[in-house]
């Protein structure tokens, strides 16, 4: 509720000196139509009607659409509807506390692969995009993993095999994985999409699977190469089928089932830990590596990147 | 025709053309894309009916026209007695309604579906000539017309050799480009048929169908190399104006995509011609569009508009 009052708010400001109308579109929220309708009547109150006359606010109910203060006109209302459109096939991801433990363990991972040395609580939340009371709970979660410096840095001491087993459980949902099959019954190179993608220049795209292992494990077991893994920022969620397109116009999102092309994966924390080489790729964080080829079904290999990492880091 | 082998035609065109005339021709169209991609291939035909041969430069077309009819007719080429003008002008016939000069081989069954003839086309005089034209020649049995298309420039640029007979024949990818300029839209034109108004095919939907299958043929999963035939084409056939042709040069295509119903005449003609001997499914085709739109057409109409504003031209042209 907090949330969409600010998000009004938000809307009242930036129609205040314009010629805009501003409309909130809320789509299969959890809170009920009355409820919200209260809210926005209480709200519209405090503002000057010059403002609250351009404002309006769509529920986008299961079973009824409602709009406030008055039904909209003809082209708002089909304008409103493409939105609602967009808005339902590629949903703003919400960052879920449930999901905040893994994209901490991420972090922890990844600076403990890269050696990098102890992180304080407050540098953790800003990678993670999390406040104090999540971080101390995941920290708590993860205490036997963890040292903690007399200074209250922390990072791992060995490799978090319980919290691991989780995450690989639940990677596809937490990273949010799409998958582009090609069906030009020509598909590009690997190689040629690596080229458009840097040419793109893109910072919030990189590259993983198969490739980005080799990145980081240029002895990796392996021959050949299943697919394209793609790790994206979750700023960028909304251009995924955009940035496919101009990869290659030939990868259309997967049926069940069929095997994915390209497949794509979504990392929530605001500061990537993507890296990049003189050639100019950009390659995923090596957790997000060593996911890829668990889901690509490349058990031993993915067993291989870890194992190698881990012993790096453990050295 | 049902099956026609390109290389053969073209050697049995050549053969039939007076030794000094062959290299002021070009062969366009569906026999030069077959002979382009399928050359190699015994097994892989092309179904067209007519062989286009275009006479270049402009200033050697009426001799060369002349001496091809001339030559062809005395050896029994027959005259394709079909369409609106057929009967030979006199000096007094306006040009436009002069037959244009279309022969059958001399052991050609002109009611065979495997009969093809040729017919002579040319090259604009300049850049600015925008419609149809017609150039009149004149022959023992009458006045005929050489017809020139706007773009036939395009598709005659740097034409290829065909093996050693003397002849050439357009690049795929220049007569992409010119079906792509002639048709900026849909336009409502019908090719001519017996059929039904509404069943009739529209001439940009078979053209624009073309440019797919060319895509198709050329069996390219990257069509950027295209930019570097299309841009010096551009600039060498259109000097003032490629940049306001060139700006708006996927339009047709991209309306094309948009219109279900067009894209499948688009997708039938490609299937009963071109693609004839490859089996080539919706999808694949629309696919083929949107890849050539992205890597080629986009290209060049972004460079086209930054050329036409002087602060971008620079870095536009630098970058091809």
């Amino acid at each position: 509720m907090r949330r969409i009052r600010s998000k009004l708010m938000e809307l009242a400001e930036a129609v205040v000196g314009t010629e805009y109308n501003a409309i909130l579109i809320l789509i299969k929220p959890h809170i009920s139509t009355p409820r919200l309708t209260s809210v926005w009547e209480s709200l519209l109150r405090i503002l000057r009607p010059e403002v609250s006359n351009r404002l309006s606010l769509v529920i986008y109910g299961s079973k009824e659409t409602v709009e406030l203060p008055k039904p909209l006109s003809w082209d708002l209302k089909r304008a409103a509807q493409e939105l609602i459109e967009h808005g339902i096939k590629d949903p703003v991801p919400i960052r879920k506390r449930s999901t905040a433990f893994y994209d901490i363990l991420r972090i922890l991972m990844v600076h403990w692969f890269r050696e990098s040395g102890p992180l304080t609580s407050k540098t953790l939340g800003e990678l993670a995009g999390f406040s104090y009371p999540t971080i101390a709970a995941s920290l708590e979660r993860l205490e036997p993993y963890l040292s903690i410096h007399s200074d209250r840095r922390v990072e791992l001491r060995r490799f978090p095999e319980q919290p691991w087993r989780e995450f690989l459980a639940l990677s596809e949902g937490v990273r949010a994985t799409r998958r582009y099959a090609d069906r030009s019954g020509r598909p590009r190179a690997f190689e040629m999409l690596m080229e458009r993608l840097r040419s793109e220049g893109s910072a919030d795209t990189a590259i993983g699977g198969v490739l980005g292992a080799r990145h980081y494990l240029p002895s990796l077991d392996i021959s050949g190469i299943p697919r394209l893994d793609l790790t994206i920022n979750a700023s960028q969620i909304q251009r995924v089928d955009d940035i496919m397109h101009r990869l290659d116009p030939a990868l259309k999102l997967a049926e069940r089932n069929e095997p994915g092309r390209v497949v794509v994966h979504v990392v929530r924390q605001p500061q990537s830990l993507f890296t990049s080489d003189s050639d100019g790729n950009r390659w995923a964080d090596e957790v997000d590596c060593i996911l890829d080829l668990y889901e690509a079904r490349l058990d031993q290999q993915a067993h291989e990147l870890q194992s190698a990492l881990s012993a790096k880091a453990i050295q | 025709m049902n099956g026609l082998t390109p290389a053969d035609v073209l050697a049995q065109v050549s053969a039939a053309l007076p030794e000094h005339c062959r290299k002021h021709i070009i062969v366009i169209g569906s026999l030069a894309a077959g002979y382009s991609f399928f050359a190699g291939d015994s097994t892989k035909a092309v179904r067209t009916k007519d062989v286009d041969c275009i006479l270049e430069p402009f200033e050697a077309a009426v001799a060369t026209g002349e001496a091809i009819a001339r030559a062809l007719i005395d050896a029994g080429w027959q005259r394709r007695l079909a369409g609106e003008h057929t009967v030979p002008g006199t000096p007094a016939t306006p040009d436009r309604d002069l037959p244009a000069v279309r022969l059958y081989p001399p052991s050609a069954d002109m009611k065979s579906a495997d009969a093809w003839f040729i017919e002579l086309l040319t090259v604009p005089e300049s850049e600015h000539q925008s419609e149809r034209k017609w150039t009149r020649i004149t022959l023992r049995e009458g006045d005929f017309a050489l017809p020139s298309f706007r773009y036939l420039s395009i598709v005659s640029y740097r034409a290829l050799p065909v093996q050693s007979l003397g002849i050439r024949y357009a690049r795929p990818e220049l007569m992409a480009l010119a079906n792509l300029l002639e048709h900026p839209s849909i336009k409502l034109e019908t090719i001519k048929s017996e059929l039904p108004v509404d069943r009739r095919i529209k001439r940009s939907n078979k053209d624009l169908g073309r440019v797919l299958a060319i895509a198709v043929l050329a069996d390219v999963d990257d069509f950027r190399p295209w930019i570097a035939h299309w841009l010096p084409a551009l600039r060498h056939c259109f000097p003032s104006q490629w940049t306001s042709i060139a700006a708006k040069l996927g339009d047709g295509l991209r309306e094309l995509l948009r219109s279900e119903g067009d894209f499948d005449q688009a997708y039938d003609t490609c299937i009963n011609g071109l693609l004839s001997s490859v089996s080539t499914t919706r999808e694949q085709l629309r696919i083929a569009a949107q890849r050539l739109i992205a890597d080629a057409i986009e290209p060049v109409e972004q460079v086209a508009r930054a050329s036409t504003e002087p602060s971008k031209a620079r870095q536009g042209n630098d970058d091809y």
